[in-house]
């Protein structure tokens, strides 16, 4: 009885100060995470963490926007027009800021276009052409999707996968036939038959290109 | 040989005319919807608030209607002239679908004014005035839903689609989604647009009985579009899910890749308008007698969402896409959610967060409901910031249905028509969200710009003609006769 009289009090404290309340969100955030140790898998990183600052500000003003009494509303029709272009330029310019801080990438992102003379230059250029798209679900040296298996290491693994299989007609096989051919365990079986878009070349052209390895 | 655009650039021109075009044809397609149906109960519930709430949104409607028409034809004028090859790819294959619509605009054209016009020669045969309204939105929903098969078929053309069956053509893999999704979003966006225009005309009102009237609209119109934006998130799975069938690259540019981004600022624009909405019922119930009384719950609902939100906007990552690395001295972990935390970054974390989000604001309504049953609402009495509310809210709307236009076109990455027509202009390449966002900020307060011209000249510089203000005394003492006795009655 005694807690729930305490929690409550807590409750109504927090919410009649509820900037208060942001702040000692905040100093959670960035005095009590960073103590989280690495190995625990919830150690936020800085961007995370001012992440979620953000969402304790905003909060924090949302809340005391609740305690606010009534305002006056403008007197004239300029005041009323006035006042409704401030909220138009405000909440609009805020939208605009933030699609604009978050991280942008480069362009455009070299597409079909970039042709090489060497085979493994031209399945490379097909791996992170986005009309083809094998990078949307794959990891290749470092960067890539993560629906599917990361194919960094392939040309090592690949002639382990089936008895009496080269990594050769592992690959082909695989990206001719997608899923059908063979799914890895734990990934699910989403690989497209790229045999049916693909010529013959083009597949020989990523074989080279992920049998040289990032 | 194609045209370019100076200055803006022949995508971004094409980009504002059909987004200016597409913002008020929804509000022109989307709020006749629900002005019929007022019409109707205003005959059916004996209640002239209703009839009113109609028609003056009818005359924002036929305002709107003749610069819907300016922003068709900046589009199409761009169109032909920028993209030639894919005008005549869409002409050659969907022609008849293009003299339908031209037929049906003029069908649309006479429609509406007909309806508008014979409001009052028609006052004592509602049933065919209704039977026009109807008539209007059979047409305009026709209209709609022709165009959308070509938009649709841009992202998500059928497997043999160079043969020329025009019906597959049309009816091809999204047309349904994008209907269903389109349709119900017209209303959501119609019904904040009334509220703002009702906000307005509040803050504007010089006598009790109008800021009652326009309290009492701004309240109606934001539960209509209330009422419909909880539908949206599940017309928009059923949408997306359409995509992913067809081809799960274009699942994987928007959710994983190059869009993903976009759908994080998409989080938090719908979570802005659900925050809106119920900072707005959150008023409302202060101007209910007894009222008060369900604040403290509304506060636990306010913290909730809070949550439900980040959950939404949490990513995965801090990269841009998936072939962006870590700047030099950046390890990876820094950019990525922690391992444990990983599930606050999948689908079912954001799909229950949105459903939380839904069902909270289902129970304010709820509340305010039975608040309103145990006491009397003051129309009026409403406070002002209650109308920024309502302002602010078609803000964030129009913002979103432009970033989420962006999306859509952007899927289909570097075609005009996915696998079939490459876009081999200049501007070929996915724009950053910056500049998306930069884009479509200015489309949204260009829209805005409109709207302020229309609801100006339409309300406010008209000065009512002596027999007008003659039919407005009648209409106050007819308003005094249903019971609408404005501020400190009992209207419900």
């Amino acid at each position: 009885m005694r807690m729930a009289a305490r929690r409550r009090w807590w409750c109504d404290q927090l919410l009649r100060h509820p900037l208060a309340g942001a702040a000692g969100l905040l100093i959670l955030i960035w005095a009590g995470l960073p103590l989280v140790p690495e190995a625990s898998g919830l150690h936020f990183s800085v961007r995370y963490r001012l992440f979620l600052s953000a969402f304790a500000v905003a909060g924090g003003l949302f809340f005391a926007l609740l305690r606010l009494e009534r305002v006056p509303a403008p007197r004239s029709g300029w005041g009323v027009l006035g006042s409704v272009a401030a909220v138009y330029l405000a909440a609009v310019g805020l939208l605009v800021v933030v699609g604009s801080v978050y991280p942008q990438y480069g362009l455009p992102r070299a597409g079909s276009a970039v042709e090489t003379d060497s085979p493994a230059g031209r399945g490379k250029a097909l791996f992170w052409d986005p009309s083809v798209g094998c990078f949307q679900c794959h990891t290749f040296g470092g960067a890539g999707g993560q629906r599917g298996p990361d194919l960094s290491r392939v040309a090592a693994v690949a002639g382990t996968r089936q008895p009496g299989v080269s990594a050769q007609e592992y690959i082909l096989g695989h990206i001719g036939g997608g899923s059908s051919y063979f799914t890895v365990p734990g990934y699910p079986p989403i690989m497209p038959p790229f045999g049916q878009r693909l010529s013959p070349e083009q597949q020989e052209a990523l074989l080279a290109f992920l049998l040289a390895g990032p | 040989m194609p045209v370019d655009i100076p200055y803006l650039g022949a995508r971004t021109a094409i980009w504002i005319a059909a987004q200016q075009h597409l913002y008020l044809a929804a509000f022109v397609l989307g709020a006749p919807l629900f002005i019929v149906i007022c019409e109707y109960l205003g005959v059916r519930l004996c209640d002239a608030r209703y009839e009113r709430l109609a028609r003056e949104t009818m005359k924002v409607v036929v305002l709107a209607y003749s610069i819907t028409a300016a922003a068709g034809a900046a589009f199409t004028f761009i169109l032909v002239g920028a993209y030639p090859a894919l005008t005549s790819h869409l002409f050659t294959r969907f022609g008849p679908v293009f003299w339908l619509y031209a037929a049906l605009i003029l069908v649309e054209t006479l429609l509406v004014y007909a309806y508008w016009y014979s409001w009052e020669p028609l006052a004592r045969a509602k049933a065919a005035h209704l039977a026009l309204g109807v008539a209007l939105n059979v047409v305009g929903t026709a209209m709609m839903f022709l165009m959308n098969a070509v938009g649709a078929y841009m992202l998500t053309p059928p497997a043999g689609a160079a043969e020329g069956d025009l019906w597959a053509l049309m009816a091809n893999p999204s047309w349904s989604g994008l209907n269903l999704h389109r349709f119900v979003a017209n209303i959501t966006f119609g019904g904040f647009i009334v509220a703002l225009f009702a906000a307005f005309m509040f803050l504007t009102a010089r006598d009790e009985e109008d800021r009652a009237f326009y309290d009492w609209m701004g309240f109606t119109g934001n539960l209509i579009g209330v009422g419909t934006l909880m539908l949206l998130p599940l017309a928009g799975y059923i949408y997306a899910k359409e995509l992913f069938l067809y081809d799960a690259q274009i699942a994987t540019f928007m959710m994983a890749d190059k869009l993903s981004g976009f759908f994080v600022v998409q989080g938090l624009l719908v979570g802005l308008i659900f925050l809106g909405v119920n900072y707005y019922i959150w008023l409302s119930m202060q101007r209910i007698e007894g009222g008060a009384r369900f604040l403290r719950q509304m506060r636990i609902t306010f913290a909730v969402m809070f949550v439900a939100l980040a959950i939404w906007m949490m990513p995965q990552h801090f990269l841009p896409d998936l072939a962006t690395q870590p700047p030099a001295g950046v390890p990876l972990t820094a950019l990525v959610i922690p391992e444990r935390a990983a599930f606050l970054g999948l689908m079912m974390a954001k799909a229950l967060a949105v459903t939380a989000m839904i069902l909270l604001t289902f129970l304010t309504y709820a509340a305010y409901l039975r608040a309103q049953a145990s006491g009397a609402v003051r129309w009026g009495e409403i406070a002002p910031q209650s109308q920024y509310a309502l302002i602010f809210l078609p803000a964030v709307v129009v913002y979103t249905m432009g970033l989420m236009g962006a999306i859509r076109e952007l899927a289909r990455q570097d075609w005009h028509v996915y696998r079939q027509v490459r876009d081999v202009s200049p501007y070929w390449y996915a724009p950053t969200l910056g500049y998306t966002s930069a884009v479509v900020g200015a489309g949204t307060l260009l829209f805005f710009a409109f709207l302020a011209f229309i609801f100006w000249i339409g309300f406010k510089l008209e000065r009512p003609a002596a027999g007008e203000e003659a039919t407005g005394q009648r209409r106050k003492a007819r308003a005094a006769a249903t019971g609408f006795a404005g501020a400190g009655g009992d209207g419900k």
